[in-house]
């Protein structure tokens, strides 16, 4: 929302991210403060944000596959793996460098998700669900039992390294990861408000329509699980170069359908959505870890988290269909003209 | 030989408690039209409540189960009641989006009750012993899943085609718009067929928990072995979910027969990459209606 006084007389404007010098100052800063975080958080927060920019990324690309482009997928923790997988063994096994190894173990995922896209040509809504279902437990059964991957005993995975530069603490990581996050944000940013975005929400809105314009469907369903597989990929590597052990139950299914949660919350095709869900979720998260709860009822942590992510699900379906994100646009679209709001 | 016959006796009384827990999905699937992820986890708690009456009850196997049946009924009309019920009509992501919701809040008040603690039942509902055929034995509890799950879709079956609310159902299922217009509460419909479901899942996760115990994983193996049979069967035939299940129990017994030695874990896998399968060369199962797509 612009303020008063801005028109858009071109397509380029109207597309564009930022429009304004109070837009850029507003976002230097909050990156420059987020950037900053080390400097001022303690440490065991600064971790979480660290592994929160992760979980973000892999946010991103659900958002592309199943926001934007409408196929639902419930196996982006699989592809997380894989991503993980794929770094652990080229840095770890072959000495791949850190930042070739990040972008290829993105590639291999987005190569396997593109596979476990193909049903997608016949399936549409819970079978293809099914699908995917089925596709990440076979991806974990492949990863627990396969020969290179250290199986149920788990992969030691380096610190990772660019050049001279050794990332071997918490508030590094966080930088490292902090960066990936930006650049993986203009990524899908652009992506989907480029000619790939374009289709895709045509597809999701009436395959059969888009396709009567010239789109090819089956290329534009496979491609929109390559790049939602692909951010998932990337952000699995980096969390396995920040947690520094990897094991097939890391990954466990839950994890998939709270992607799907954090999209929900945080507004279905918005890439902003999928900070607002993320960040929502990790907080609810730990701030029901940090409950001041005596050690006999501390086993309640977990089955407690997860009964709060359900409900605020449910409840955001029911109350609340359009997320987070929605009521940002509420929201600034209401301080724009405040306190001389004209009735 | 008797490797073979073992392991096809074992994979029908196994797959018919995939029937019957995939008859549950089948029941709210018919009449709603939802797919109810959080079936699995319906089942974890019908066993756990069953596991949880012996204990501290000390009531005999087959009162436990019919209790378990029943708590599971009331649940399974409180979440039509407070989540089905808001979201009708809605599209099938929503649908799909709130049972996940829902398995996820039963998933928490199931380990925050009963813990990571595995539970085993004491007796059998049905005290009947091994059945010996030579070197083949039929274990007492494998015959028991077999027979009551077999009982239980037989009976669901006729109630379907012989009640009066079977005929709702059936006319629901049809057509929504029709049957109210007939005079046919459409919401009692729902109401009734998640607590028939509930209740299914109920009975199928004692079953499940008979084979070996009952533990906080039950939720989603039970889940990961009847979506695969629902699929199998085609979505909305009583007939296609327990034929379906029998195939893919033999089919899974046979992979652990022959595969588990060298593929550990295999005997997991297999329902779903039959499953992958079907949904890629005949997505409407053994008994679907191709559904023609219209714009």
């Amino acid at each position: 929302m612009d303020p008063a006084g801005i028109y858009r007389t071109s397509y380029e404007e109207d597309f564009s991210i930022i429009r304004t010098k109070l837009q850029w100052a507003i976002l230097i800063s909050a990156v420059i403060l987020a950037a900053a975080s080390p400097w001022y958080l303690p440490g065991s927060v600064v971790n979480v944000m660290a592994l929160m920019c992760c979980v973000i990324i892999s946010t991103l690309g659900i958002q592309i596959l199943t926001g934007c482009a409408g196929q639902i997928s419930v196996g982006q923790a699989a592809m997380y793996g894989v991503g993980a997988y794929s770094s652990a063994i080229l840095v770890g096994d072959y000495g791949f460098p850190f930042l070739v190894s990040v972008i290829l173990s993105g590639i291999v995922a987005a190569a396997v998700g593109a596979l476990f896209g193909v049903p997608s040509l016949r399936l549409k809504g819970f079978y293809l669900v099914m699908a995917t279902l089925a596709g990440h437990h076979i991806i974990i059964y492949v990863v627990s039992h396969a020969p290179f991957t250290g199986g149920m005993v788990g992969h030691k995975v380096p610190y990772p390294s660019i050049g001279p530069l050794i990332f071997d603490n918490g508030s590094k990581l966080f930088w490292l990861n902090f960066s990936f996050l930006l650049l993986m944000t203009f990524f899908a940013k652009n992506i989907t408000r480029g000619r790939w975005g374009r289709a895709f929400i045509a597809v999701r809105d009436n395959d059969l329509a888009a396709s009567v314009m010239g789109i090819n469907v089956f290329q534009t369903k496979i491609l929109a699980f390559a790049v939602g597989c692909f951010f998932g990929g990337v952000a699995g590597a980096l969390s396995a170069h920040f947690v520094g052990m990897i094991h097939p139950t890391q990954f466990p299914l839950i994890d998939g359908i709270w992607y799907l949660g954090y999209i929900i919350v945080g507004g279905l095709g918005s890439i902003t959505g999928c900070y607002f869900g993320v960040i929502f979720f990790t907080a609810l998260k730990e701030v029901i870890a940090r409950l001041p709860l005596s050690m006999a009822v501390a086993h309640y942590t977990q089955p407690m988290t997860d009964v709060a992510f359900g409900l605020v699900v449910i409840l955001a379906l029911i109350f609340d269909p359009r997320g987070l994100y929605h009521r940002w646009e509420l929201f600034k679209a209401y301080y724009r003209i405040w306190p001389l709001a004209y009735r | 030989m008797t490797v073979l016959i073992q392991a096809i006796l074992d994979g029908i009384c196994v797959g018919a408690i995939y029937g019957l827990g995939a008859m549950g999905l089948v029941v709210i699937q018919k009449s709603s039209g939802l797919f109810n992820l959080a079936q699995g986890m319906l089942m974890m708690a019908g066993g756990f409540v069953a596991a949880q009456a012996i204990d501290s009850l000390g009531c005999p196997m087959w009162l436990a189960v019919t209790l378990s049946m029943l708590v599971m009924m009331a649940v399974g009309f409180v979440i039509n009641l407070l989540v089905i019920r808001p979201l009708l009509g809605e599209s099938v992501f929503t649908q799909l989006m709130a049972t996940i919701g829902l398995l996820s809040i039963l998933y928490g008040i199931i380990m925050a009750i009963w813990g990571t603690l595995p539970r085993v039942y004491p007796s059998e509902i049905i005290p009947i012993g091994d059945l010996r055929l030579g070197e083949i034995v039929v274990s007492s509890t494998y015959l028991n899943g077999f027979l009551i799950s077999v009982i239980g879709c037989v009976v669901l079956t006729l109630y379907y085609q012989r009640s009066k609310e079977g005929l709702a159902m059936r006319a629901t299922s049809e057509d929504e718009q029709l049957a109210a217009s007939a005079g046919i509460r459409v919401t009692k419909v729902l109401q009734l067929t998640w607590m028939i479901g509930s209740a299914c899942a109920a009975l199928a996760g004692v079953l499940f928990g008979m084979l070996g115990s009952v533990t906080y994983m039950l939720g989603e193996i039970g889940l990961m072995a009847i979506i695969p049979v629902m699929v199998f069967g085609g979505l909305e035939s009583f007939v296609g979910a327990l034929l379906a299940g029998l195939i893919v129990g033999i089919v899974t017994m046979l992979a652990g027969a022959y595969l588990e030695v060298a593929l550990p874990g295999i005997m997991t896998i297999v329902p779903l990459a039959i499953m992958l399968l079907i949904l890629l060369f005949k997505p409407y199962g053994l008994f679907g209606e191709e559904r023609i797509e219209r714009i």
